[in-house]
């Protein structure tokens, strides 16, 4: 049985260009209607963007913002929590809550033809929602039993220690963004009434994306937003602990069948002009399949299901980070070839294969991971938290097509410090200890400060 | 010049209550394989999707895993495409969304491309399908990379083995279903490269798959590119019957139960499974909607129940959900975890209390709760056919699962005769304590180990 097979690979033709949904912006009383028009999208999304982030959270009370997201479907002045809940469901609608450094947002998904009244359950919830005292009780114990949970997760411990090792303990960025169990623990009915009053109860601005066609979104954006919010006052800087020497943290899970690595350091804020060229080697180094960092401990050495790496880059504050789960017996090697792949692309650059295949990537992929209206909503929540101008993902396209080699070298060069860098092994510590002394890798140290 | 049949779809104008308003173009080619088409040149993008007729359930006894460490293996080169070339190949073209998946019924393989890039995909999935390069080498690197996914999903996470422990309890000896897609540890590492020859000498032909491009695209373009880059692939031959999923009868027969004791889990957790008929058979659409009342979301049955107004469980999304199989049998899957301080038969109890009131009709379902049900399942069928890969990917399901991939367009309508009375049929045939298998994690008795975990 023979088969015959074309030998030659298609060349293709030039890309369609893709230009991103027309915004339009509306002021309101309360703020602003940024919206993004999907023609025959049957599904829409909207949300609320509010200055809420987990670094407007007093010192002690940190997951507060999202025991608060959390609390607001619990109720609200005229509905109890199963009342909302039927009332929001039998829209077809979907509710959703995010909290990062600097923003929070909640919004719906639903069916187009239904979407103004999901909107209306929104500002209800999130202006008058009920707050009451055995909600919240619930709602909190649940919280902390979510973060002893996660804590036996794979991972968990892990990351814990790598923003202990990026900053220093005032920090709000030295712990996670749900809080932790202590400071959840600790939480009250009136920090969420006072955390709700200072950033939830007024203004904001709302996002809307899908089809469009017949939906009012002044009329949307009134419901909403309501009365103005006062000017924010500046967030609390970030106090980034300073790295020298590389450490390796070793974080204790006996009985563990795999070790988590995961390596980090600081990076610029979102701002920095270098964005795309950062972007670009992020994506070359760990950020596809076929990275460097994927390719080398997957597809290689098959020490892992996969590994990635890449910047996440916000208003005050950026890092790099890379991480892997592998098997136990691999940990010591693992992290030195996840090391020498970041020590590699900053000292030689990249290939103008790969510079060719990322550009093509990053255009090409822009369109299909932007098709659904959540993922424009993100996109516009982008826009929004970082001043980003309305055609911005339009005109990434034409940076990247303008994005030269020299740049992304230098991005390499200046961004990426793997000797400073702080690397956390996960893992059980009695097995991987020993090989990771001998690697020569770094000083090591265990970090016994976490827990559940 | 192979014929293309199509049939035009619901005018967009029309289309608020269609499942599937886009045009739906088919064909044959002569080696067997079926082509799907279904234009829609909003974006300029188009997803490429192949279904093969093959998952778990053709596994015979001692190569559990084989199937999906094959789809692996998929990705290690053929003739024209080095190791590793096809993700590479795929990006640098732009495209995104590249995957493959195995379940116990099929294996699919997809990527979204920019519309000009699409000859190129096509191209790579001819190339794998005619000539796949199957070596000592990518066999015993995929190998460990499957194991390390094995440890990664199921043997190192709290709870990971759960599914496991449940489809040996739910389906007898020898079932196609009795055995997680992952495999175990012991056959993987015994597997030799011939059993792979074989398994892709017998399933992956022409005649046992289906070839789905979405998007910004004409149909009669994609059948002259698919009959230029797949048409000289020869079949195989007859494919041979699965492994006969019939059961005698579709309960279990008992209460089948299994007490985990394990130190590693954060809290107790319970398990449930049933089972339910297949996801091809008629009532199919009304087991969704009995799992969206009884254990969907804030406002289900289960959630008020147990947390608003007993607050015994952790606050979950989903307590109740189905996982359609489509021979012989499907499984309805149920969980909670007990609050601190609350036992788990307390929890146990109630939870089976709100299940039998349900199938013993004492507690019917109301229009508010089949109509919220209905609601959500539309925004989820709304959701999957509004991206471009989900809904090449459910054209594919149609087309393999049902034969025919115009199905597609009747599930909303299908959903919308769900009534009541079919729900609670349902629940009478599923729920009862003869059809339940049951996994409990326990943490082994000692008073303090919750704060020593905590410590």
């Amino acid at each position: 049985m023979t088969n015959t097979l074309i030998a030659e690979r298609p060349a293709g033709g030039p890309p369609r260009p893709y230009v991103f949904p027309a915004v339009t912006r509306t002021a309101v009383t309360g703020g602003e209607v940024v919206a993004a028009h999907l023609p025959g999208q049957r599904m829409a999304y909207a949300g609320v963007l509010l200055e809420a982030g987990v670094v407007r959270e007093p010192a002690g009370r940190e997951g507060v913002g999202k025991i608060t997201a959390d609390l607001l479907r619990e109720g609200t002045e005229r509905k109890t929590g199963d009342e909302f809940a039927l009332a929001l469901e039998s829209l077809g609608a979907s509710w959703s809550g995010s909290v990062d450094a600097d923003v929070l947002r909640v919004g719906v998904q639903a069916p187009v033809d239904r979407i103004a009244a999901a909107v209306a359950l929104v500002a209800e919830a999130l202006r008058r929602p009920r707050l009451a005292e055995a909600d919240f009780e619930r709602v909190r114990q649940d919280r902390v039993a979510k973060l002893t949970t996660a804590w036996a997760m794979p991972g968990t411990r892990a990351n814990e220690a790598l923003m202990r090792g990026l900053y220093l303990p005032e920090s709000r960025y030295s712990k996670q963004d749900t809080g932790t169990v202590a400071s959840v623990s600790a939480l009250t009915l009136d920090d969420v009434r006072a955390f709700h009053a200072a950033h939830l109860a007024a203004g904001g601005t709302l996002l809307l994306a899908g089809d469009l066609t017949g939906v009012d979104a002044a009329e949307l954006g009134e419901i909403l937003l309501g009365q103005a919010a006062p000017e924010p006052v500046p967030a609390v800087p970030t106090a980034a602990r300073e790295l020298k020497n590389r450490e390796i943290v070793v974080v204790d899970r006996p009985g563990s069948v795999q070790s988590v690595v995961a390596i980090a350091h600081h990076g610029p804020r979102r701002d920095t002009e270098d964005y795309t060229a950062i972007e670009a080697m992020g994506t070359i180094l760990g950020g596809t399949f076929n990275s460097r960092l994927n390719h080398q401990l997957r597809e290689v050495k098959g020490y892992t299901y996969g590994a990635r790496g890449g910047f996440e880059l916000g208003r005050d504050s950026g890092i790099f980070s890379a991480s892997a789960s592998v098997h136990t017996e691999v940990t010591a090697p693992a992290a030195a070839d996840a090391l020498a792949e970041i020590e590699r692309i900053k000292a030689e650059g990249v290939t103008d294969d790969e510079l060719a295949s990322t550009k093509a990537y990053r255009t090409g992929s822009l369109p299909i991971a932007l098709q659904t209206p959540g993922s424009v909503g993100g996109a516009l929540a982008q826009i929004v938290e970082f001043g980003l101008p309305d055609d911005y993902f339009t005109r990434k396209y034409t940076e990247y097509i303008k994005l030269e080699k020299d740049d992304v070298d230098a991005a390499a060069a200046r961004r990426l410090f793997p000797e400073h860098a702080v690397v956390v092994i996960e893992g059980d510590a009695e097995k991987i200890l020993p090989g990771l002394k001998e690697a020569g890798i770094g000083e090591v140290r265990v970090d016994t400060e976490g827990q559940a | 010049m192979t014929e293309v049949k199509s049939d035009p779809g619901t005018p967009q104008a029309e289309a608020a209550a269609a499942s599937f308003p886009w045009p739906i173009h088919e064909a044959v080619l002569e080696n067997g394989l079926r082509v799907v088409v279904s234009p829609d040149p909003t974006t300029p993008i188009a997803a490429v999707n192949l279904w093969y007729d093959v998952g778990s359930r053709h596994e015979p006894a001692g190569k559990h895993g084989f199937a999906h460490l094959f789809e692996h293996l998929m990705f290690e080169g053929s003739s024209h495409v080095a190791k590793g070339e096809h993700f590479e190949w795929v990006t640098a073209a732009g495209g995104a969304a590249i995957n493959a998946t195995t379940n116990p019924d099929r294996t699919n393989y997809f990527q979204v491309m920019p519309s000009a890039q699409l000859e190129l995909a096509l191209w790579l999935e001819a190339d794998r399908m005619g000539s796949l390069a199957l070596t000592q080498e990518t066999l015993d690197n995929q190998r460990e990379v499957v194991k390390n996914e094995r440890r990664q999903r199921y043997d190192n996470p709290p709870y990971g083995r759960w599914v496991e422990y449940a489809f040996e309890l739910t389906f007898p000896e020898g079932h196609p279903y009795r055995h997680t897609t992952i495999g175990s540890m012991e056959e993987l590492q015994a597997a030799a490269l011939e059993d792979f020859q074989d398994f892709n000498a017998v399933y992956y032909s022409p005649n046992n798959a289906v070839l789905t491009v979405a998007g910004d695209v004409d149909p009669q373009e994609v059948v002259r590119l698919a009959e230029k880059y797949f048409g000289g692939i020869q079949k195989h031959g007859a494919i041979p019957p699965a492994p006969d999923g019939v059961l005698p009868q579709l309960k279990i027969g008992e209460t089948k139960r299994r007490v985990e004791p394990d130190d590693s889990v954060p809290r107790p957790m319970t398990f449930f499974m049933f089972r339910a008929p297949d996801s091809r058979d008629d009532s199919f659409t009304a087991i969704e909607v009995l799992a969206a009342v009884l254990g969907r979301g804030r406002g289900s049955r289960l959630y008020r129940k147990l947390i608003t107004e007993k607050n015994l469980a952790q606050r979950e999304e989903a307590y109740t959900s189905t996982w359609g199989l489509a021979y012989g049998a499907s499984v309805f899957i149920g969980l909670f975890s007990p609050r601190d301080g609350v036992e788990a038969s307390e929890v146990e109890a109630e939870f089976l209390a709100v299940l039998d009131a349900m199938a013993d009709g004492s507690a019917p379902v109301t229009e508010t709760e089949l109509g919220r049900a209905k609601a959500l399942l539309t925004s989820d069928w709304l959701r999957a056919v509004g991206e471009l890969g989900g809904r090449a990917d459910m054209l594919g399901q149609y087309a393999t699962l049902e034969g025919d991939p115009k199905a597609v367009r009747e599930y909303l309508a299908r959903l919308d005769a769900v009534t009541a009375e079919d729900v609670q049929r349902l629940a009478a045939l599923i729920l009862p304590a003869d059809n339940r298998v049951v996994i409990e994690y326990v943490k082994p008795a000692s008073p303090d180990a919750a704060e020593e975990a905590a410590a």
